[in-house]
Parts: structure tokens; C-alpha cells; sequence
């Protein structure tokens, strides 16, 4: 491929269609990362000219204009104000919502100003609402000075055209908008200028209101412009207000010029949806009945692919054991590498259909109003609305849930929702609750009409809710802030979700739980098959021949082979560390054995129920055998059985608290950006699962 | 700005449910650049159209388009009283 040397920004507000546009230009060519330094998305991807070039596009967050209010809209204007994009005067693809000219219009009067080449397309110029507008945007290009396109990020139509006007010539800069900057002495802007060596007064303006949010000053520099700003006495926000206000006294008269100024209702569709969805007592039902249909299907739909892929990698497995010979590196790739990867990828099903409907809700609209009905809530909590996405998210994976905290702006509402997130059940703990119900309810018992076993599970789920909360509401008065905390939320009209956008979305989550949880689940894999399959001195091999002893007759080699691997777990150094720490749980009734189980889920949950079966000798994955072997199992200490209803109720609830999860926890301080705050995170889940395991085996006994 | 600044302004968080007023101004703070930029400008129609169960936040229409708005939010911008009008 050709060097890309070319780069397209592409910049508007929220809701404009960018998505769909850049979804259209880059199709699966794009990839997810940070800008750099911060915890902010960078989506980029490339796109080919009808010239054959290569183009590379960057999806700028959405923002309302260059005065940022959230660190997802700092990066706009950081980006955006950087020396090197200034002088390379890289193209800029501005997208504005026809139905909605002079809202949109703001950014892109102050992008010209920063004298980028700028191209417009106009999306929703198929809406009813636009062509009632009769849009002259022939004038509106000659008044602007910018060429304006009509475009339609889902169909592709009109997209072409602006390729070709962007690889054809050039774009020219635009004259500015305005000639003069609002609310700032020209000689204050001139001296900055000076410093920057830039003829451009509105760069030397924004410079000057936001420079001690500007990571690419040099200390001296940053120094030097606040000095300028207080011998000047210069007001910040009062020219931000004066810049913004300008800017739509010249941009009202415009929109009145090239449009018929028609009788305009809004969407009285969307209207009589939100007379019921956004209703104080439907809405919330609504809401709740949403809830629970999506924790169905994940539930429902997942469990097939689910049980393909772990079928297929339970296959592979044994394939490798039977085709290679009895050595270190075929254990090393079946027990170690694949056993890792399926791991991995059997979540995979839950994150994508969790996020296609988490997509379908923010594409429809619905999500602003979910929001707009939990802030009050979620307030007293200290969270903000924009956390129910996060806690939504947290059911499939914590680790794109904690990703997702990035749209909330106040810095002690995104630190709360990280900090609560992983209490939300996450889909590795299913398999760790359908094994642990199982031991406790019988399959067929009935409360009322519901089956028990189910009750069991949507209770867990709730407890975790709870604890989510909780939690937050203590934690909340911990935290000091002395930032903005607010809502201020668009409810756009409603549309019907596109699916290319929706596709797009769900792979990039999970693309993103792959890398991230999947690098750290595999280290810990390989980790701990070593663990397992090595131990101190020689005591795995004796305790291998002390088992082959016993076994006189040859007779059941299956069986023999189940106690091999127990007498060898028991011995390696995963089991010596299991009777290590077995003073310190058996208060909350686990034994040696749990132990083991409990260090192994720190890969990802689930790998407990593989564990517990080698443990309990138990060949293969019969869950069956495994249920009976444990329900059987007696603690040799106490006499009574380990999984008695104490017992297990105990391990259910520590499962629901206890932080065993490494990728969340890497997720977590590098988007906190803090030990501190990672370290506090694991005490605090640490604690709250031992204490409530403790309670409840002490009640239960 | 004369004849405007003899009417009397109340806050768009006192506007009844239902009640529609013109924003007059907004006050000078990182929210209202915030409500600015969203296309909250004095002079556009500001209209009360439902709310949650706490009353907080509310639902407002400003010209053709929606918003949800704490009460804080909607105490930055001043608006026209009707019963001065």
C-alpha cells in the first residue's frame, strides 16, 4: 500500500452523521486508538481517491465549537491548535446537519478562522424538515467561501463527489470569517502572535483562553501567555461568550439569506414516542422492561455461539493431546495457548450482541433519553446519566465499559462509574454462577411461575447493581472536585439505526476486548499452566507414582489418569499456594482446593470451573460429574461439606465482589491514569467480598 | 438593550410546565458557552415540555430542538416574564 501521506480530518458536532460518513470513507479500514497522552478514541482509518491516492481519515470527537468543556473536546482543540497540524494546513471534511444550519455552522465559521481548507457536506438534506428549507447552497458556498456538498452517509450518495473535489485541486483556504477577533484588544493578540511567530489572531486567541489547557506549550511558553493574560486583565470565558456570540449574529442573517424561512414543526413522530418513552412513570417502566429483554438475550442468543466455540476449542485441544507426542510443548500449546484463547473468544458472543443493542439504542436515539431519565438518580449517587452506558457496558466486559467512562466530563462522575463498573456481573461470571446455582437449586424447581434457578441468577445480578451504588454513594463523599458537573444533552430526533454503522460499532468493541483483556488473559494463561504443571523439587512425580501405586490393576485407566492430575495439581506450585492462603479463607468456608480455583480466575473468571474439574478428577468437562463430585466433597478439617449452602452461597457472593480480573484492572489505571486509584479499587472489592462472604457463611452455617 | 432591560427576567428552571418564554440572556459561566454553542441564543422561543418524576432534569424545547437540562443548567439562561409582556 502507498504511503499515506495525505490527512482528512473529519470534524463536526454530535449527532451530525459523522459516524456514518466516516464509517462510509473507511468502511473496515479503520482502527481504534489514543491520542496521544490521553484517554480519548482516536478512530482513523484509510479511504482511496478516485485518483488512486490513499488517503488517511481521523474521526475528531464530536464537538458544539472549539471552546472544549470535556476532555473528549480538549483533544478536538488540541489536535486542532497544534503548531505542526496548523502548518501543514491538513484538509478538514466539516459535516453539518442540514436541519439544523446554524447550530452547526458555528464550528465551521471558527475552523475557517483557523484557516484549515475546509470542504462542508450536508447530511439529512433528505429529511422532510430540509427540503421544506429549500437550501440555496450555491449561495451559502459563495457566502462562506467553502464548496458545500450534499451528502448521505448511509446510502454513500454525494460522497463521491467530495473525494473528487478533494484529490482535483487543492482546497483553498477560505477568507476568514471574521475579520477581527470578538472581545480581545488586538495588541493583547498582536504580542501573542509575536511569541508563536503566527499572523493567525484567532490560533493567538484560543491560544490565550485556554492555554493552561494546552499540552504541547512549553512550560516557558504556557508561562508566558497566562503572564500576558493577567497583566491584561483578560477574561476567558467573557471572550469565549463574545467569540460564540459574534460568530451566530453573522450566521443568522446567513441562514435567513439561503433558505425560505418555511413554517419548520420538529419531528412530531419523535414528539409523540417521547410523550410515552420519556413519560415520569411509563418511561421508567419502558426503561426497566428494556433492561430486562437485553439481559435476555444475552442470556438466550449468546449461549449457542458460546458453546460452539468452547466446543471447538475443547476439540482442538484434545487434537493436539492425541496427534502430538506426550511432551512439555505439546501441554505448553493445549493446556497453556489454546486453553487462552478460548478463554478469549468464547466472551466474544455476549460483548458483540451487548454492544449491538447498546448500539441500536444510541443510534435510535433512546440512549439521550435513558440518560435524561436516570441523571436524577444516578445523581444522588455521585454518577452523572452518561454512566448507565458504562454500567449497561459492564455486563458484558468491564474493560469496554471503563473505556466508555470517557464521554462523562466531570472528572469525579468518570472516576466514581470506573470504580463501580466491575461490580456489575460481567459475562465470566456466568459460568461460574450456572455451576455454583446448579449445586444449590434443583433444575426443576418452580417459584411460581419462574424457575428458581433463574430467579437465583437475575439476583445476583441485582446484588451487584446494588453494590454498584452503593458503593458510589459512599465513595462519592471521598472524592473532592472542583469541576463542572452537568448534563446538558441533545435528545435528537429518533432514526432508525443503520447497520453498517451498527456492525462497525459492535466489531470495534470487541476487536478492543481482544487486544486489551486478551493479551493480559493469555500472559496469565501461560502463567499459570506453568504454575500448574511444575512444582517444588520433585513432589509432582511422587505424588504421580503414589497414585500409579494404588492402582494395581489397570483396569479404569480414565480414572487413574483423573487422580494423576489431581495428586499433580495438589503438588505444583498453584497448589502449595492454594494451602498458603487457605488460613485466610477457610473463615469464609473455602478450602485449599477453592483456593486454587480463586488464583486461576484471575485470568478471567471462568476458569474457575475448569480448575474446580481437574481439581475433583473430574476428565473432561462433564459438568454433571463435576456438580456430583463436589457436592460430594467433605472438608477433612470441619467434617461437613465444603459445598454445603453456606458455603456455596459464600463463593457466589464473593464472586459477585471480588476484583478477579487483571485486564480490568490494567484497563482501569491507565484510564484513571493512577496506582492509587487501582490499588483502592482492589481493596475495596477485596474487602466488601470477604466481608459479605464472611456474613453470609456465618448466617447460612 | 434599553427598552429590554425595563422588562423583568425570571430564570427558564421557574418556567411552569408547559410554559413557553424568550430567552432574554445567559449568564457568564463555563455552562452557558456550553448552552450557547448547543444553540441556546437570546431571542429563540424556550418552552417547558415535560419532566422526570424529581422535576429534575427538565425536557425543553428551544426553537426546534430538544434538550435535557438540570435545573442548574436551565437557571443560567434569563428569560422574558410572560406577564410582563
Amino acid at each position: 500500500m502507498q504511503p499515506t501521506s495525505n490527512i482528512l480530518y473529519l470534524a463536526g458536532n454530535p449527532n451530525s452523521g459523522k459516524t456514518s460518513v466516516f464509517n462510509h470513507l473507511t468502511g473496515l479500514h479503520q482502527k481504534v486508538g489514543n491520542f496521544s497522552g490521553v484517554t480519548v478514541e482516536k478512530k482513523s482509518g484509510i479511504t482511496q481517491m478516485p485518483n488512486g491516492s490513499i488517503w488517511q481519515v481521523v474521526d475528531l470527537p464530536g464537538t458544539y465549537s472549539l471552546h472544549p468543556t470535556s476532555a473528549e473536546e480538549y483533544i478536538v482543540l488540541q489536535t486542532l491548535l497544534h503548531p505542526n497540524a496548523l502548518s501543514d494546513k491538513h484538509t478538514i471534511l466539516y459535516i453539518a446537519d442540514a436541519t439544523n444550519l446554524e447550530r452547526h455552522l458555528l464550528f465551521c465559521t471558527q475552523l475557517i478562522c483557523l484557516g484549515y481548507p475546509l470542504v462542508v457536506g450536508l447530511t439529512m438534506t433528505d429529511m422532510e424538515a430540509a427540503k421544506q428549507l429549500n437550501l440555496n447552497t450555491a449561495k451559502l458556498s459563495e457566502l462562506l467561501g467553502v464548496p458545500f456538498f450534499s451528502i448521505n452517509g448511509r446510502t454513500g450518495q454525494g460522497i463521491e463527489k467530495v473525494k473528487q473535489a478533494l484529490c482535483a485541486a487543492p482546497i483553498a483556504t477560505a477568507p476568514a470569517f471574521l475579520p477581527k477577533v470578538a472581545g480581545i484588544d488586538a495588541q493583547l493578540l498582536k504580542k501573542v502572535c509575536a511569541i508563536f511567530n503566527t499572523t493567525n489572531q484567532y490560533a493567538a486567541a484560543l491560544l490565550l483562553q485556554h492555554a493552561n489547557r494546552l499540552p504541547f506549550l512549553s512550560p516557558e511558553e504556557q508561562k508566558h501567555l497566562l503572564e500576558l493574560a493577567h497583566t491584561n486583565q483578560f477574561k476567558s470565558l467573557h471572550t469565549q461568550v463574545a467569540d460564540t456570540m459574534q460568530r451566530f449574529d453573522k450566521i443568522v442573517p446567513i441562514i435567513a439569506q439561503i433558505t425560505t424561512p418555511a413554517n419548520t414543526q420538529p419531528d412530531n413522530l419523535s414528539q409523540k414516542i417521547d410523550r410515552w418513552i420519556t413519560n415520569p412513570v411509563w418511561g421508567l417502566l419502558f426503561f426497566c422492561f428494556l433492561l430486562f429483554a437485553i439481559f435476555q438475550a444475552i442470556f438466550s442468543f449468546a449461549t449457542y455461539p458460546m458453546d460452539w466455540i468452547e466446543q471447538f476449542f475443547a476439540a482442538a485441544q484434545s487434537f493436539i493431546h492425541a496427534n502430538l507426542p506426550q511432551s512439555f510443548f505439546t501441554s505448553l500449546i493445549a493446556d497453556g495457548l489454546i486453553a487462552g484463547l478460548g478463554g478469549i473468544f468464547m466472551f466474544v458472543p455476549q460483548i458483540a450482541i451487548l454492544f449491538l443493542l447498546i448500539g441500536i439504542l444510541e443510534e435510535t436515539g433512546y440512549m439521550a433519553r435513558a440518560v435524561y431519565l436516570s441523571d436524577n438518580l444516578m445523581r444522588r449517587f455521585g454518577l452523572n446519566g452518561r454512566s448507565l452506558v458504562s454500567l449497561f457496558s459492564g455486563m458484558a466486559c468491564a474493560v469496554p465499559a471503563v473505556m466508555a467512562t470517557r464521554t462523562i466530563t466531570n472528572s469525579k462522575e468518570r472516576l466514581l462509574t470506573i470504580m463501580v463498573t466491575p461490580l456489575i456481573s460481567c459475562s465470566a461470571r456466568i459460568p461460574v454462577y450456572t455451576v455454583l446455582i446448579a449445586l444449590l437449586i434443583p433444575a426443576n424447581r418452580h417459584v411460581g411461575m419462574l424457575n428458581a434457578q433463574g430467579l437465583m441468577m437475575m439476583a445476583l445480578y441485582v446484588t451487584g447493581v446494588v453494590a454498584a451504588l452503593g458503593v458510589a454513594a459512599i465513595m462519592k463523599r471521598f472524592v473532592n472536585s472542583h469541576e463542572l458537573s452537568f448534563l446538558a444533552l441533545e435528545l435528537p430526533p429518533y432514526r432508525l439505526p443503520h447497520w453498517k454503522n451498527l456492525l462497525l460499532g459492535a466489531w470495534q468493541k470487541v476487536k478492543v476486548f481482544i487486544a486489551e483483556a486478551g493479551k493480559i488473559i493469555l500472559i496469565i494463561s501461560f502463567l499459570l499452566w506453568g504454575m500448574a504443571n511444575f512444582g517444588p523439587g520433585n513432589r509432582m512425580q511422587e505424588a504421580e507414582n503414589r497414585v500409579k501405586a494404588q492402582f494395581t490393576q489397570p483396569t479404569d485407566t480414565a480414572a487413574m489418569e483423573a487422580k494423576i492430575a489431581e495428586a499433580r495439581l495438589e503438588n505444583s506450585w498453584v497448589g502449595h499456594l492454594g494451602k498458603i492462603i487457605e488460613p485466610v479463607i477457610s473463615p469464609i468456608g473455602f478450602d485449599w482446593k477453592i483456593g486454587i480455583a480463586l488464583l486461576t480466575s484471575f485470568a478471567a473468571r471462568e476458569v474457575f470451573v475448569g480448575t474446580m474439574a481437574t481439581i475433583y478428577s473430574v476428565g473432561g468437562s462433564d459438568e454433571n460429574g463435576l456438580r456430583s463430585q463436589m457436592r460430594a466433597e467433605i472438608n477433612p478439617k470441619t467434617g461437613k461439606p465444603v459445598f454445603s449452602t453456606a458455603g456455596t452461597l459464600s463463593l457466589l457472593v464473593f464472586y459477585i465482589f471480588a476484583m478477579q480480573c487483571m485486564s480490568t484492572m490494567a484497563v482501569v489505571k491507565r484510564e484513571t491514569n493512577s496506582w492509587k486509584w487501582t490499588l483502592i479499587q482492589l481493596l475495596y472489592m477485596t474487602a466488601l467480598a470477604y466481608g459479605s462472604s464472611f456474613i453470609v457463611f456465618r448466617l447460612f452455617q | 438593550m434599553q427598552n429590554t432591560a425595563k422588562q423583568e427576567t425570571k430564570t427558564a428552571d421557574l418556567l411552569q410546565l408547559g410554559e413557553t418564554a424568550v430567552i432574554h440572556s445567559l449568564s457568564t459561566t463555563e455552562l452557558s458557552v456550553k448552552l450557547l454553542q448547543m444553540g441556546c441564543l437570546p431571542g429563540k422561543k424556550i418552552t417547558h415540555v415535560r419532566s422526570t418524576l424529581g422535576g429534575n432534569p427538565l425536557y425543553l424545547r428551544i426553537d426546534n430542538q430538544f434538550f435535557a437540562l438540570r435545573r442548574e443548567e436551565a437557571a443560567q439562561i434569563a428569560v422574558l416574564n410572560n406577564s410582563s409582556l
